[in-house]
């Protein structure tokens, strides 16, 4: 799906997505923070406890001389080159009595007598290692009597917070990140659910035109905060229904009350003795006769939705329109042939409708051919009819046009006012149809319409 | 022969009145669906052409009315009205045409000649078209004043098409015409019939002509154009 600005999907996910990202983060520095302390807390009492431990080994002799004797594994500790670990011990008026390292014992040294119980210290770039440490003295009973014990090691507070931290973000930041996944896709998913109906509603309005007034945009299932829209779009379709039928009415009132005058002017011109204006004036009273004709043809297919599912046998209709029109067509100087499959060819139509399709483009295929030609008729068994003159056929660029409603060809001078194929193209599209215009094999234009076969 | 027009349009009466004198007829006219019905009534007409937008009322009413009162009645319906269910409903009540306003006079005129024809109205025995004459008693044709001799079952497609003057017979009906004629139906038949029959006419200088509609069938025209 394609992310927009103006997405609720993609704002939504988008905040979610900064909202949990945050919120991660923030965990996270709260856990280091955490961690931390919990990690000095737990090294303080580590290195009491270590004091406590090591000062067994601290001892006075008969000779008044404090030693310390660590186990062979501490000394090693104490003693090593790396001084990960330092140890001293003072007696209460301050004298060293014991130390590990010269350089711990020169800074004790520098101290104030020791007091209290417990005081943790901590070293930066200490010695000659410049490492950080930390520290605890503690006051502990020793068998000589009380010493203040200083411990300190090398500092790996942040080693601890560290290994807490990754070991919460291996096992649990992620899912943090699960969760919101999980959020994102819930949010999404009830998103897409909500607009579901939204997006059936879109597609109806697509199909929504001058020939489809009818249709109103559902309300099932819509989330009630686009139901107010939706209600207002559907009232505005009802008015322009509205419109659109008054039109209409107008349009098949006026070609009707056109017709009694046009009945009188063209027996008023029949009923004159022949001469050259009065067969121009025949002719100008016919063209006027087939334009009512046809504003009335489409006044009423833009009117009623015409049934189209009829079991109907198309040879037998287009044989109907040939026999019908071929008297008009000889004396329009050229002759209907007819070309059909020996049995009836079932579709589902209209029958009345595809005869005035077929009718229209008869006569235009008549108004075109050269005089003294046929214009052939053909039906086939699988659903098409076909009309083929042969006249000068149709320019390319003119076949794009020519179902549009008033559209005339430039130069062309005949009757009619290019309402025809467009009643063509109406009726064959209300019977999901096709129509199909190329050039016929003798010259001239021959326009397919495909019908859908009665199964 | 005497007609009845129910019109309430005045230039159509005029016009229709003057054109069907010309070929022929007594026209009287009404305006009106009630005068018409008592016209139809009191006098024997031969045919009547009815508007069915009246001032008094609807023509189909009308038709009906007389009819189920069993006059027979050719009748042509005139109508502006060209909608299928509009044909339908006035065919039903009992029409026996129907013409479109605007229409050809012409047309009409040859309408009402054809409704004349039809077996058992006025012009049912003598059938005509330019100056070919076809007596359907005696069964026999002539061109102008002329005899022209045909066998039998040419007789019989040459009365079809001049009974259907102007309009095309599909060849199937024709089929069933001399279907029983003969012994046998050569599917090629009808062709060469109409063949022969169109030779003869034009030797015989007969003004109609027979058509083909390929694919369909044949029509008689007046005259050549």
């Amino acid at each position: 799906m394609r992310l927009r600005a103006h997405s609720l999907q993609a704002q939504l996910v988008l905040k979610l997505a900064a909202m949990f990202s945050l919120a991660a983060v923030l965990a996270v520095c709260a856990v280091v923070y955490e961690g931390r302390q919990a990690a000095k807390t737990l090294g303080d009492d580590e290195l009491e406890e270590r004091a406590i431990q090591l000062t067994r080994f601290i001892s006075r002799g008969a000779d008044g001389v404090w030693r310390l004797e660590l186990p062979p594994r501490q000394r090693q500790l104490y003693y090593s080159a790396a001084r990960t670990r330092l140890l001293a011990a003072r007696t209460a008026d301050g004298a060293l009595v014991v130390s590990t390292d010269a350089e711990f014992a020169a800074e004790l040294a520098r101290w104030p007598a020791p007091a209290g119980e417990r005081r943790p210290f901590r070293f930066e770039d200490f010695g000659s290692a410049s490492q950080d440490y930390n520290g605890i003295t503690v006051r502990v009973q020793s068998s000589a009597g009380p010493l203040w014990v200083s411990v300190a090691a090398v500092s790996d507070a942040d080693a601890l917070a560290y290994g807490i931290m990754k070991g919460f973000i291996v096992d649990v930041a992620w899912s943090i990140f699960l969760f919101a996944a999980a959020m994102l896709a819930v949010a999404v998913w009830s998103i897409r659910r909500g607009l579901k109906p939204v997006r059936a509603a879109s597609e109806m309005a697509e199909g929504i035109g001058p020939n489809a007034t009818t249709v109103r945009l559902p309300t099932d299932d819509l989330p009630a905060e686009l139901l107010p829209l939706v209600a207002a779009v559907n009232a505005g379709l009802d008015r322009l229904e509205q419109g659109f039928a008054v039109q209409r009415q107008f349009t098949a009132n006026a070609a009707h009350e056109l017709r009694t005058p046009l009945a009188i002017l063209t027996a008023g011109l029949d009923a004159l003795d022949d001469g050259p204006e009065v067969g121009k004036l025949r002719d100008d009273a016919a063209r006027m006769n087939r334009l009512v004709d046809q504003l009335l043809r489409v006044a009423r297919l833009d009117s009623v939705a015409i049934d189209v599912a009829d079991k109907t046998d198309l040879r037998a209709t287009a044989a109907e329109v040939v026999e019908y029109l071929s008297p008009w067509a000889l004396a329009m100087h050229c002759t209907l042939g007819f070309d059909a499959p020996s049995a009836p060819v079932w579709i589902r139509g209209n029958a009345p409708a595809l005869k005035d399709a077929l009718r229209n483009l008869i006569e235009n295929a008549v108004f075109h051919t050269r005089a003294g030609t046929e214009v052939t008729v053909a039906v086939s068994a699988s659903g098409t009819v076909s009309v083929a003159d042969r006249g000068p056929g149709i320019p390319e660029p003119d076949v794009a046009h020519i179902f549009e409603r008033f559209w005339r060809g430039k130069g062309v001078s005949r009757p009619g006012a290019g309402l025809g194929l467009a009643i063509v193209a109406e009726i064959v599209r209300a019977h999901h149809g096709e129509i199909q215009v190329t050039g016929a094999s003798l010259g001239g234009a021959l326009i397919r319409m495909k019908l859908p076969l009665y199964a | 022969m005497r007609l009845l027009l129910i019109e309430d349009e005045d230039r159509i009466v005029e016009l229709l009145k003057a054109a069907l004198e010309r070929a022929g007829f007594a026209v009287d006219a009404v305006g009106a669906a009630a005068a018409g019905e008592k016209a139809l009534a009191s006098i024997g007409y031969d045919a009547a052409i009815l508007d069915l937008g009246l001032p008094d009322g609807d023509g189909s009413r009308l038709l009906t009315r007389i009819r189920s009162a069993g006059n027979r009645v050719p009748v042509l319906i005139l109508t502006a009205r060209d909608s299928i269910e509009d044909r339908v409903e006035g065919l039903d009540a009992g029409a026996d045409d129907y013409v479109v306003k605007p229409f050809a006079v012409s047309e009409l005129v040859s309408r009402i000649k054809a409704l004349l024809r039809r077996p058992g109205s006025a012009l049912g025995t003598l059938l005509e078209a330019g100056n070919l004459v076809f007596d359907t008693i005696g069964r026999d044709v002539r061109v102008g004043k002329t005899p022209l001799a045909m066998p039998r079952h040419e007789l019989a497609i040459l009365e079809h098409l001049m009974r259907r003057l102007g309009r095309v017979v599909p060849r199937a009906v024709l089929e069933e015409k001399i279907y029983g004629m003969e012994e046998e139906l050569e599917s090629n038949a009808i062709p060469v019939h109409v063949h022969h029959l169109r030779r003869k006419l034009a030797d015989a200088g007969a003004t109609p002509v027979i058509h083909t509609v390929r694919g369909i069938g044949y029509l008689l025209i007046e005259k050549s154009i």
